[in-house]
Formats: C-alpha cells, structure tokens, sequence
C-alpha cells in the first residue's frame, strides 16, 4: 500500500515536472526567441554610399531572424572615437559588431578584450595590425584598381605615353584607396602615362586647382563625386574621369557624361554577407567567421541599365 | 528466439504479483493513457487539418483581396493611359495646341501623382512629343530600342505592362534612379494636321505595388507572397535581390504556367502550398507561398497545447484512477486482513462493508467461520466423548477376568477354610474396587493407583501363594501427583504373567515410584524371563497380539489411556532384557492431584494443551 502510495506521488510529480516543461516552452515560444543584435559602425553612415550596404543589412536580418543597427556616425570618425561606439555598443547590448575600420584604429586589441564577435567591412586592417585574426567582408580592393586601368587601357590602348593622371581620394590615409591605387598604377606600368598628382581631397575646390590632366582617377565614392561634380560644371580643364564609387550619385555622374567609367563594388553583398556570416557565429557555429570578398561590377554609359547594373542602381537605391 | 520468449515469461512471471489495488489502478491508468493518446492524436490531427486549411483559405483570401486592389491599381493606370490618349492625344494637334496637350496632361498627373512617375508622349521615331512632369530628357535615351517601346510597336493593338525597371528617360537633379513599371501603348496622333503613328508610355511608381505587396508579406510565419509576369519574370518578391544573386531561388516559371488555384508544389526539397490569383489585362500571377514548414511552425503551439492538456487530463484521470482503485481495492484488502488474522488464530470481526458483493462475501465468509467455529466445538465434544467412552471401554475391560480369578481363589480359599486368608483377600478385593471405581473418576492420584496395585498384588500373592515377591517403593512427593487409575495394574499382572509365574519362590517384582524433573515415573520392573529387543519393541505396536495368559488387557491400552489424557508424549516405556527381566515405565507429567486439574483432564484437555 506505502510502495502503491510512493508510485502515485512519484507519477504525479513526473507528470507535474512534464507539465512545466511544456508550459514553460509554450510561454517562451509565446515570447519569441530573444532576437540576437548586431551593431553597425561605418563612417558618415547615412551617406549614400552605404545605401546598398544598408539594404543587405536589412535583407540578411529579414532572413536571419536577427535585429541590425546601424549606429549614426559623422562623415569623418576617428580611431578612437570608433572605439568609444564599439564599447558603448556593446554596453548597450549588441551581441556582435560590423565594424569599418578607420585608419589607425585597433581592433584586434579591442575584439580581444570582448571577446565579441567583430567583423572588419570595407576593409582588412594590415596584417601587422590585425594578426590576421578578424574576418572582414570586403571588395577586391585590388582588383578593383586594376579592372579601372584596364577600363582605361581599353579606351585610350594599351600606350598611354603622352598622357598624364591625376589620383585623387577623399579618405586620408585611407588604406582601401591604397590598395586600389596600387593595383590600379601596377597595370599601368609600362603604359607610358604619368602621373602628375595624387592627392588626398577633401573639397572641390582643391581639386579643381590641381594641373590640367588628361584623366583624373577617383579611388573612392566621395572623391568621384567630387571629380563627377566639377567634371560637369568643365572645372577639370577637360580631363577625363575615371573612378570607384558606390552611390546613386556616382552613377548618376556616369550616366550624364560627366564621367566615363565607374567600378562598383557589391555592397549590397558585403551588406548580406557580412551579417549572415555573424548570424551563422551567433546561432552558435563553433568555427571563426570567415572573411569574404564580393564581386564588383565595370559600368559604363553603354552598359548602365543592363538588368545586372539595374539591380545593382535598385539596391543603390533603397 | 527461445530466450526472448523465457526473458518475456520470466518478465511476466515478475509482474504476476501484484496487489489488487495496484493492478486496477495499473489497468485503468494504461486504459486512461491509451485512450488520452488516440485522443490526443485525433485532436492533433482535426486540429492541424483544419489550422492548415484556413491558413490556405486566409491566403487565398488575402491574395484575392490584393489580386482586386492591384486590378484596380492598373485598371486606374489603363483608364488615365485611355483619358491621355482619348482626351488629350486624340483631341489635339501637337503643332499647333502644344500647350492644350501639356495641360491635359498637367491634369491628369497631378489627380494621381502618388502613384505616377511619368506621362510621355514619343513619335515613332522614340523623339520626346511632350512629358509630364516636365524634365529635361537624358541625352539620347535610345527611346526606340528600350524594351517598352518595342513591345508596343510590335503589338500595337495592345497594351502592354513591363517588368520593373529603372527610368531611363529624364535627368532627375536629385540622383535619383526610380523603378518604375511602363504601360505603354501605340497611338495615334496628329501634327500639323498629319496623323502619325507614337507611343503613349504612363510609367507607374513601382513603389504603389511594392507598398501593397509589403504589406502582404509583414507576417513573419515563412509564408510569403510574390507577383510574376505570365513568363515566371518577378516583378515583386520580397527576397527579389537575394533570388537575383543566387543567394535563393524561387519556382516563378513552373507557377506563373498555373491558372488560378490552390497547387502543390515541390521546391528545392521542400513540399508548398501555392495559391495562385490570376491578374487581369495583365496575365501576371500573384502566388501566395505556404511552405509546409509555415503549417509545422503554426501548429508547435498547439502541439504544446495539447500536450498540456494530456498531461492536466492524465494527472487527473491518475488521481481519479487511484480514488476508484482504493475505493474498489480497499473493502476487499480489509476483508482479506481480517481472514488473514482470522488464519492466524486471533478471532477478529469479519469486515463487513464496501460494495454489495464485497458485503456479501463479508457475511458469506463470517458465516463460514462461524459454522466452521461450531463444527469445530462438536467435533471437539464428539471426540471427548469419544475418548472417554474408549477409556471407559478399556477399564471396563479389567473387571471380568480379574473378578473371576479373584473370586474363584476367594471360593476355593472358603472352600479350604482358609477363611482369613479369604477375609483379607475380600477387604482387597473391597479396597481394589473402591478405588476401581473411584466415583466414576478417571483421574486418581499417585498414592490411591499404589494402593490399588497394592491391593492387586495382595490378592494375586494370595492366588498365587508368595510364589513371587513384590516390592513397592515409591517417593512420598510424588503420591499427591495424577495419574490415569489402573495403569499399574495390567502392568503388575503382566509382570505376573509373563515374568515371574513358574519361577518357583524366585521371582521378584519392584514397583516403584519417582520424580524425575517434570515427570512422574512409575515402573513396574521384574526379574522373569524377559525378550528381546524386538518383542519389546512389538509389545506397544501390535495390539492384535493375541494374549496367551493374562486379563487381556495389553499395555497397548494402557498406553493408549495415558496417551488419551496426557497426550501423546507420555506413555509407556518398556526395556527387557531376556533372562534378565523386563521394566515396563508409566511416563506422565506431574501435574498436582487437584480437584480442578482432575476436572480439566478428565473433561479432555490434554495436560500439554493447557500450558
């Protein structure tokens, strides 16, 4: 009768304890599963040029199931002003960061004291700097430099000899111009052109007061809208543009003439991948994230509104 | 398959005994649990039909609605492509009311600007005729060789929606790129009084159907929709960037072949549901996707929830179970103690109560007990009764042989005129009948059955004038003790008989008496012949001896008297030796000569049964 009596008491709890255990996985399916969150830290991040970037945030979020924030930031954003939106970042409960780094800022030793998980946009810090230990979804910065040359080798021959070039670049000290710039003068050895002038600009102004150049290559958005600007208004003495961008506008200095090629990296993709590589360490992958590279497209006038560039101008603008 | 089949009865041989509570309460519970989950699976099942059926009815609905809303939409768009055409093309000459044209145009624009981008009018040739709003057109937009333009020309009776695309005509001074989609149609219009052929194009902001598309797809279940050209072509997904990179991928073609409708489909692996919304004038499909993953995702709740409620009904049913269990169990385990204690010899009250059948075997077993109580009490009398009309039976066997002899020798003594020898034979003869009869006693003490045997031996001495010599030696204590009357004597006349007759003057029989720890032992020993061991063993066994001399009273009865009323651990005991003489011990408890003892023994309780 005792040992009937113990089963039935022994019985009822175990169905008891089965009985919170649902109610408790109800209530919290009922809840909603805490929605992991990922901060977003890139200069001037309302500018256009993340435009893209922004829409494959927002679409890699939708289909991971997780919340993104982009953090307001001005046009220019110091290395330690960065730190400081990280750590604030953090403290305000961000599971993770996208980060793109500015020059001079020092991850590594950041993402070492979090111990988050970072992710570099845009731009891998040296190896010097980073140990090659942060991931970073970027274009082929590189590549992009050397599909511009080629862009212009193909309008102008493979001998530039006569002609002069003017670089310019908004970012100073920016270390993704670097790698363009390199890859882009790297094809033109041998080309014959040279270089009159490369200079860091952050105004029109300056850049119109440079020397007369048969083309001016822009390395970076902001610089060729400033070349696109003053192309159309005739204050580069007729030099032709050449350049990497990545907003509306860019294109639309292409589309009028005011510049004759444009090399567009995806940002859309670094937007997308870079959030679901986060995502994939947040659900609990146990690998380190992995950097990536995403494609860029060669525009010109001609091949502007292909379906690929349309959907590339529809993700610009969003 | 031979040791399955011995582990299984083996398992069941330990699950055989169990008590009756647990067994009920075992076999309702398993009934309960069986019956809660074919309960459980059916209401799953109902549920889930009838979950997955309005989830496609909902969106079969919902594709309806915006199927009409976004008829609606492009019906509005045909209409002002009709009133441009009809009302302002057909009624004006470009040459010559250039501003009649603009302001008609003007009109129109402005009553459904929110979701217009652009009116233009071209000649067949792709050169701008008029636009509104006013813009300054791009240079060499190649008019002719864009897609909507061609489709026009190419089937001019129609009209003719695109896919999304972006606006290529104006420049837009604030770097915008808009996509739109283009109604475009082949007109008819008049210059200088010359008709020509052109194309109407109305371009629509693509953002009035991405809104009302967004909207459709803000539910966050996995369920989706998305809106196609008759080609599969996606003008609306809501992953339309991440299916263009190859990120995914969507069945557009396969479901833009299906009419309206509800269809299967089956897609990278995974098993849907299409609902399919026909859209007018333009041959697009509006397609609702319910991945069956929607249906598994909308019914965990209810899977909790039913579990939840199998659990609460269980945990209910289980105390129910163990309420009637006991209530059945419990009348039947008190019954079954009070037999239990009744066994074991206590003499408790039958439990009564319960069901009508539990009471019912409750009196039917209190009456058992009671008869069985009643049977027992006569059987016990009957065998007092029994024994002591056998006790009476063996004493009566004494008195005719002995009173004859006696008697006889009495005659023969008369006759002889030994008329002392005669008077003291009588007074013994008096004295051995007074105690013989002892007032219908049984039970005499010690010292009176000595006497008797004294009074015996007398007279047998006489008989058989001193050809033997008696001795009586008995201790003092022990003649207050009790004895069954007359066991000495059939053995004295044993000893008479077979051990010191014809022994001429040697013979010699010792009675004596005395006390050995609890038991009185009174032994009649003499030196006659004596047997063997084996006769001796024989003397007590076979009462169908036939008795060569003697009264015929064998020590078998006298054995069995003793036996009969001090119980099976006395009696005689006998050791011979032959040529030696034999000792034949009367073995009995001493238990003190008292009026109360000699009650109990002679009314049949056993000297051992009363301790």
């Amino acid at each position: 009768m005792v040992k009937s009596k113990k089963s039935f008491v022994f019985i009822e709890l175990l169905l008891a304890g089965l009985l919170l255990l649902l109610v408790s996985f109800m209530l919290r399916e009922k809840n909603g599963k805490n929605r992991e969150r990922v901060s977003v830290i890139v200069e001037d991040s309302e500018g256009g040029q993340w435009a893209a970037f922004r829409y494959g945030l927002r679409m890699a979020a939708e289909d991971q199931g997780i919340e993104v924030y982009v953090v307001s930031t001005p046009e220019v954003l110091s290395p330690e002003d960065e730190e400081k939106l990280m750590e604030r970042e953090l403290e305000n409960g961000a599971d993770a960061l996208l980060v793109q780094p500015v020059p001079g800022m020092e991850a590594e030793s950041f993402w070492k004291k979090t111990r988050a998980p970072v992710m570099l946009i845009g731009y891998a810090l040296s190896a010097e700097e980073t140990g090659e230990k942060l991931p970073v979804t970027q274009p082929d910065h590189d590549a992009m430099g050397r599909d511009l040359a080629e862009a212009l080798l193909e309008d102008y021959g493979e001998d530039l000899t006569g002609k002069t070039l003017g670089i310019v670049w908004q970012q100073e000290e920016s270390g993704a111009a670097a790698i363009r710039r390199r890859g882009f003068e790297e094809r033109l050895e041998g080309s014959g052109i040279e270089v009159i002038w490369a200079v860091s600009c952050q105004e029109e102004s300056l850049l119109e007061q440079q020397p007369r150049a048969s083309v001016v290559v822009a390395l970076d958005d902001g610089s060729f809208i400033m070349a696109g600007v003053c192309a159309a208004e005739n204050d580069l003495h007729g030099a032709v543009v050449y350049g990497i961008g990545n907003s509306a506008r860019a294109v639309y200095y292409l589309d009028t003439g005011a510049a004759k090629c444009l090399v567009v990296p995806d940002d859309f993709m670094m937007g997308y991948q870079s959030l679901t590589e986060v995502a994939g360490k947040l659900e609990g992958s146990s690998g380190q994230m992995e950097s990536s590279v995403v494609r860029h497209s060669v525009m010109r006038r001609d091949n502007l509104f292909t379906k690929e560039n349309q959907e590339l101008l529809y993700t610009m603008s969003q | 398959m031979r040791r399955v089949k011995l582990k299984f009865s083996g398992l069941i041989r330990k699950i055989e005994p169990r008590g009756m509570q647990s067994t009920v309460m075992i076999a309702f519970s398993l009934v309960s649990f069986f019956i809660m989950l074919v309960l459980g699976a059916v209401l799953y099942l109902r549920f889930s039909t009838l979950s997955r059926e309005e989830m496609i009815q909902s969106t079969q609905t919902l594709t309806e609605q915006a199927g009409e809303n976004l008829e609606d939409y492009l019906v509005s768009m045909r209409r002002i492509s009709d009133a441009v055409y009809y009302n302002v093309i057909k009624e004006s000459d470009f040459a010559e009311q250039d501003s009649s044209v603009q302001k008609g145009m003007n009109l129109l624009y402005e009553a459904n600007r929110d979701n217009l981008r652009t009116i233009a009018i071209y000649n067949h040739y792709g050169s701008l005729m008029a636009a509104e709003p006013v813009a300054l057109q791009k240079e060499d937009p190649n008019v002719s060789r864009q897609d909507w333009f061609l489709r026009a020309m190419e089937k001019m009776e129609n009209m003719h929606f695109s896919t999304p695309h972006i606006q290529n005509l104006f420049d837009d001074a604030a770097f915008r790129y808009h996509w739109v989609i283009s109604l475009s149609r082949v007109i008819e219009l008049t210059e200088h009084g010359t008709p020509q052929m052109g194309v109407l194009l109305v371009d629509m902001d693509y953002s009035g159907i991405a809104r009302v598309m967004k909207q459709m797809n803000t539910q966050d279940n996995g369920a989706y929709y998305y809106l196609c050209d008759s080609n599969g072509e996606i003008i609306y997904h809501p992953r339309q960037i991440q299916i263009s990179r190859g990120l995914c991928k969507e069945n557009s073609v396969i479901a833009s072949r299906h009419t309206e409708g509800i269809y299967e489909d089956y897609f990278n692996g995974e098993k849907r549901t299409l609902v399919v919304n026909y859209i007018s004038y333009t041959g697009w499909r509006l397609i609702g996707v319910i991945p069956d993953t929607v249906f598994v995702h909308g019914m965990i709740n209810a899977r909790y929830f039913i579990g939840i409620i199998m659990l609460l009904m269980t945990m209910m049913l289980f105390v129910l179970n163990q309420v009637v269990s006991v209530r059945i169990a419990r009348p039947i385990l008190r019954l079954n103690d009070s037999v239990m204690e009744y066994e074991a010899g206590e003499k408790p009250e039958i439990y009564i109560g319960g069901s009508q059948e539990i009471r019912h075997l409750g009196y039917s077993v209190q009456k058992s007990y009671e008869q069985i109580d009643t049977l027992m009490k006569k059987i016990v009398q009957e065998q007092t009764e029994r024994r002591r009309s056998e006790l009476d039976a063996l004493q009566s066997q004494i008195n005719p042989h002995f009173l004859y002899n006696t008697l006889d020798s009495i005659m023969w003594m008369i006759e002889g005129e030994r008329n002392e020898e005669a008077a003291f034979m009588i007074s013994q003869l008096a004295k051995l009948f007074r105690i013989s009869l002892s007032k219908g006693r049984t039970v005499i003490s010690v010292g009176e059955e000595l006497q008797h045997a004294e009074s015996y031996m007398n007279i047998q001495k006489i008989r058989y004038k001193d050809a033997f010599a008696v001795t009586f030696d008995a201790d003092p204590e022990i003649l207050s003790f009790c004895t069954v009357k007359l066991v000495l004597q059939p053995l004295l006349e044993n000893a008479v008989s077979y051990g010191v007759r014809g022994m001429e003057d040697c013979g010699e029989i010792r009675v004596t008496g005395r006390r050995e720890g609890d038991l009185i032992v009174l032994s009649v020993e003499d030196n006659g012949m004596g047997m063997t061991q084996e006769q001796a063993s024989l003397v007590l066994t076979d009462d169908k001896r036939v008795h060569r001399r003697g009264s015929g009273v064998g020590l078998v009865n006298v054995n069995n008297r003793i036996r009969l009323v001090f119980g099976e651990a006395y009696g005689l005991k006998i050791t011979s030796e032959p040529d030696e003489g034999t000792c034949v011990s009367v073995c009995i408890p001493a238990v003190a000569d008292t009026e109360e003892n000699r009650r109990k023994l002679e009314q049949g309780s056993r000297y051992h049964g009363e301790e």
